[in-house]
């Protein structure tokens, strides 16, 4: 039996965190042809960032096209593209080098555009200048509220960039935008992001694809790549594989 | 497979092994437990069942077991009225005050001597320990009536491969080596057995081959699929004989299987009868009487008639089938079985797996594997008294082996479960039954024509029911016991396979629960084996007592020590070291703890082909059949319709007859067509109604979560928040209905009141929900108004009426049985 590609990426991703961070591309590739529209990775990654109702970072989105008896059905993973043009970046009025989202130039998350919940002042401006609605406020509800109790998985802390978020009262990221950020959290212990970890389907690729070896790479060159709204010149970090022409389900 | 280590972030945490039990895969998982708490869900890492994976509804588990509407305590009724919206006024008490009270109960049986007025109804249940309460308390105490929920489920499938090869199961696929995949009646998934490892083959099988789905919906597998066949409900049959007949008129059937004509010759040519001496069988029986009884008059173009399948796309998928042979798999599900004359379609589609000679080949079809098991002490003579005996094998309440009623399951009349039969025995015979035991059931909902249970609910005269949530079926309870939560609370060791490995897995308490919960099937029996030894019937208890450990030999003196010593019992093999296995090496009850997980040795080709003797020179068979062969035509067929006929001292046609199957003679033992049973006239419910299963239903017990409602929307074609019945648009533009539009649905039964939406997935004139929603119990969050039993959309049960595959004792679900009218609300 060949080699579950999960092992195979997991090695990569070993072998990309033993090199210096700025050679390091991290990028993500999905392969539509593979995904049954599960869910279970919008699922997995509510359960590993502990998200409130109504903030997805990874949802699935579903098109549906053509008559009975014929229809078609075309799932769509839509994680943030951690664009290397970020829009949400250019959006965002918290600047300079301690602003409150960036497209980062260090460490372990070089090449994501994370968020500092601590210096995001909750302006909302940065949500409708994502092409991709990848951004959501957090409005701080919970999925059990109006029950006699919160559920304690709710409450427990999300360890999102590398820190401790107890979700109570007004803190952080109560008031804040959210978004996906490809798990550096995971990253920085040695392991692949959730929505790749869970999809059972294997249609997700994750890794440094400026290393050759790498499967994301490999999958890449082999393969026709579409980006989403190409149009918009966010050189998104996101690619996709697909016998549908996206922008005629996406938008350009 | 190959996830990275254990920590994540920087809170502690560590992975427990425990099992899924959300649907009938029954998956390995591993929880990961951080401050007492469960915050996630994986696969376990060495199942070779699901590749160390969970489907999305496994992660429900979290919030099912943290459910605030859980059943916390032991609680009694103290309103003697029972009915849908009375409120059972519970008050809480204590584990012993409820013990006491059923024991009392039960005692007063045995006093009067009438134990067999005592019955117990399991539910989900652990495939080891249920011994110790489905297989022990009615034994002991004396009851006949002890019913498994297995016949509202999928048991009607059994009967294809029961009768054609003997296998009594259900069936197990070569997916990575698949080269055609049939996907018929079902959504492996969505469902089915094995969801994770079927997602995870399934793009294998598009890159190698052809991937074809037989269903009335888009399905998620649909939605996948090369061809999509979107059957009228209930022609399954028509369409199995149309497929047989091209593989057979077209020479695709297998020559290593099946055999081949004398002459080298096809003489199968449509219409002409073939002489069966001209053809030479290999490993199977009766292919030219099959022909020659069914298949010769059954041309694609008859068969697209009756599907509605156009006859071009019948041919193409056939030859698609036929060229991949032996890799060719059919994947047969309820959908084909789950009606009122479902034994023979499930025959029917399975024999296709015999034509294309798939058994147990590269890429086909296979028996179940299993992992070794150790079986509980035997309840030998002593533990059963001289009332227990007398009592305990009357006639059971489900009807089964009654003429009309043959219940044939495993080739024994009499045999199959009727479980939603018991309803009409209780309505029937109200005095049958005075004391009622259930776990982890829900018939109230769960079974199709529910206003019967609710009638029958209504005038139980003690009921005890152990459960997780106040469900439909515990608002008629005078005892409610909380149940563990299985897959994070309770100790058992369960059993299944998938991925050609038979496995056995732990299942065990991963954080401490957080409410005074006992496991139904161990602790609640041990302690209800004291209160009955305290009012002096021993024998339960003292059975119970003479358990020993596998290692220590000590016995067990309370209600966990019991729990753990027959986990410790049923799992022994795999890790005391005694016998080497042949899967995974385990070094101990530790170690088997701390891995979860036994897989067995996989499962070898041809495991059950039988051979030609040397010495001898007679074939030798290995299938369970009569004839030892796969048989075409069913020579165990006619045996056990045989024995039945003659225990009611009649024919097998006057048989079938009564049983509500159209085939008299010869027809009854060949699979074949029968023309689907409607109940509603095409007049009056001019609709015909599909119920199929949700990607997160966990047996309808996961409604009461959030997050099942905030992702409905993973079922093809369904709504979050929501409950959706999806109309083509050609006839909702006949009705005048538009999507949102709330609408009523009316079959012979019942009512209920739902969302209409407009959907290019359903063919006109049939309509489809999925079964999960209409919850008026269960939970604030399941019910639209738990207060005022107002439900949450509308349950498809209370649409479908109760039938059964009378052959199996299988109820109807599937086929399009009901027909339905729709109006606008």
């Amino acid at each position: 039996m060949d080699k579950d590609i999960l092992i195979t990426m997991q090695e990569d991703l070993e072998r990309a965190l033993q090199r210096p961070a700025l050679e390091r591309r991290w990028a993500m590739l999905l392969d539509l042809r593979k995904c049954v529209g599960c869910h279970a990775c919008t699922i997995g990654c509510v359960s590993e960032n502990k998200l409130p109702p109504k903030l997805y970072y990874r949802p699935v989105f579903e098109y549906e096209q053509g008559k009975y008896p014929k229809p078609t059905r075309t799932y769509l993973p839509r994680p943030c593209m951690q664009c290397d043009k970020p829009p949400c970046v250019t959006a965002c009025p918290v600047k300079g080098p301690d602003g409150a989202t960036w497209k980062e130039t260090k460490g372990i998350g070089t090449g994501i555009v994370p968020v500092n919940y601590a210096r995001c002042i909750g302006c909302g401006k940065c949500v409708p200048a994502c092409p991709y609605q990848a951004r959501t406020m957090d409005d701080g509800g919970f999925h059990t509220a109006g029950t006699p109790e919160l559920q304690k998985y709710e409450t427990l802390p999300s360890f999102e960039y590398g820190k401790k978020w107890p979700r109570s009262g007004k803190n952080q990221p109560i008031g804040n935008a959210r978004k996906c950020h490809f798990c550096i959290h995971r990253l920085a212990n040695g392991m692949l992001p959730m929505c790749i970890t869970t999809c059972i389907g294997r249609a997700g690729y994750f890794g440094d694809e400026s290393d050759s070896k790498s499967l994301i790479a490999q999958v890449k060159k082999a393969n026709k790549i579409q980006i989403l709204k190409a149009g918009k010149g966010t050189a998104p970090r996101v690619y996709y594989v697909a016998n549908e022409t996206l922008e005629v389900l996406y938008g350009k | 497979a190959g996830q990275a280590p254990a920590a994540t972030g920087s809170m502690k945490g560590e992975w427990i092994a425990s099992t899924c039990q959300g649907c009938t895969a029954w998956c390995p998982v591993e929880f990961f437990v951080q401050e007492g708490r469960i915050d996630k869900v994986r696969g376990n890492q060495f199942s070779k069942a699901n590749g160390g994976y969970v489907c999305p509804s496994g992660h429900l588990m979290i919030p099912q077991t943290y459910d605030p509407d859980r059943i916390k305590v032991p609680m009694k009724r103290t309103n003697p009225q029972k009915g849908r919206g009375v409120d059972p006024k519970f008050v809480p008490i204590s584990w012993d005050e409820a013990l006491d009270t059923l024991a009392d109960k039960m005692m007063e049986l045995r006093k009067n001597n009438e134990p067999e007025k005592l019955m117990y109804m399991r539910g989900r249940y652990s495939s080891t320990s249920t011994d110790l309460l489905y297989g022990t308390l009615p034994k002991i105490f004396g009851t006949p009536n002890y019913y498994s929920h297995s016949a509202i489920c999928a048991e009607a499938e059994k009967m294809g491969p029961g009768y054609t090869q003997g296998f009594f199961g259900y069936r197990d696929y070569d997916l990575a080596k698949t080269k055609c995949l049939v996907v018929w009646g079902c959504d492996p998934l969505s469902s089915n057995r094995q969801v994770p490892n079927a997602i995870a083959k399934f793009n294998g099988i598009l890159d190698r081959g052809t991937l074809i789905a037989v269903d009335p919906r888009m399905s998620a597998s649909v939605a996948k699929a090369n061809e999509w066949l979107p059957i009228k409900p209930g022609e399954d049959g028509a369409l199995a004989a149309g497929i047989a007949h091209v593989l057979l008129t077209e020479g695709f059937w297998s020559k290593e299987f099946v055999g081949d004509f004398k002459e080298g010759k096809n003489l199968f040519k449509a219409g002409a009868t073939v002489d069966e001496a001209a053809f030479v069988e290999k490993q199977t029986h009766g292919i030219v009487k099959y022909w020659n009884i069914e298949l010769k008059d059954k041309t694609p173009s008859w068969a697209a008639k009756k599907t509605l399948i156009p006859e071009e796309q019948i041919i193409r998928v056939a030859r698609a089938m036929g060229k991949a042979g032996s890799a060719c798999a059919v994947w047969m599900g309820p959908g084909v079985a789950m009606t009122p004359r479902g034994t023979y379609a499930a025959m029917a589609v399975y024999a296709l797996n015999g034509i294309l000679g798939s058994i147990e080949t590269e890429g086909g079809v296979f028996q179940s594997s299993s992992a070794p098991v150790e079986k509980f002490p035997e309840i030998k003579k002593s533990f059963i008294d001289e009332m227990a005996e007398h009592h305990g094998h009357g006639k059971k309440i489900d009807g089964r082996g009654a003429k009309d009623m043959p219940a044939m399951m495993s080739a024994k009349p009499g045999s199959g479960v009727v479980t939603n039969n018991v309803a009409n025995g209780l309505l029937k015979n109200p005095d049958a039954i005075k004391v009622f035991i259930s776990t982890w059931s829900n018939f109230v909902f769960s079974a199709t024509g529910t206003q019967r249970w609710e009638k029958a609910m209504a005038k139980m005269p003690f009921f005890a029911h152990m459960v997780t949530n106040a469900s439909e079926m515990s608002q008629y309870a005078d005892i409610i016991l909380p149940a563990t939560f299985a897959p994070t609370e309770k100790l058992s060791i369960i059993g299944n396979m998938a991925n050609l490995h038979g496995h056995i897995s732990i299942q065990q308490p991963v954080a401490k629960p957080l409410w005074q919960v006992k496991s139904e099937e161990t602790e609640v029996m041990w302690l209800l084996a004291e209160k009955l030894k305290s009012k002096g019937f021993a024998n339960l208890y003292d059975y119970y007592a003479s358990f020993e450990d596998p290692e220590t030999k000590k016995k067990p003196t309370n209600a966990s020590e019991f729990a753990e010593i027959a986990a410790r019992i049923s799992s022994q093999k795999v890790w005391n070291g005694k016998e080497k296995q042949k899967g995974d090496q385990i070094a101990g009850w530790a170690d088997f703890k701390k891995k979860g997980i036994y897989n067995s040795e996989t499962y070898k080709y041809k495991k059950n082909w039988g051979k030609d003797n040397p010495e001898t020179k007679k074939f030798e068979g290995k299938f369970k059949t009569e004839t030892k062969k796969f048989e075409f035509y069913s020579e165990t067929m006619k045996k056990a319709l045989g024995e039945h006929a003659k225990k009611h001292n009649t024919t097998i046609d006057d048989i079938l007859k009564s049983s509500g199957y159209e085939a008299q003679g010869e027809l009854a033992f060949v699979p074949h067509y029968e023309s689907p049973k409607r109940h509603g006239s095409d007049k009056e419910y001019p609709f015909t109604f599909i119920d199929y299963k949700s990607r997160l239903n966990r047996e309808g017990r996961s409604q009461n979560t959030v997050w099942y409602q905030e992702f409905k929307k993973v079922d093809v074609g369904d709504e979050s928040w929501d409950d959706v019945v999806k109309i083509n648009p050609i006839d909702g533009k006949k009705l005048g209905i538009k999507t949102g539009d709330t609408v009523r649905l009316t079959s012979t039964t019942g009512s209920i009141v739902t969302k209409a939406k407009l959907w290019e997935g359903v063919r006109p004139g049939t309509i489809a929900k999925c079964y999960g929603q209409g919850h008026w119990a269960y939970g604030r969050v399941a019910a639209k108004d738990y207060a005022k039993a107002q439900p949450r959309g509308g349950n498809n049960n209370e649409l479908l009426v109760d039938d059964y595959d009378r052959l199996s004792g299988a109820t109807a679900r599937n086929g399009g049985f009901t027909g339905v009218k729709i109006e606008k609300v």
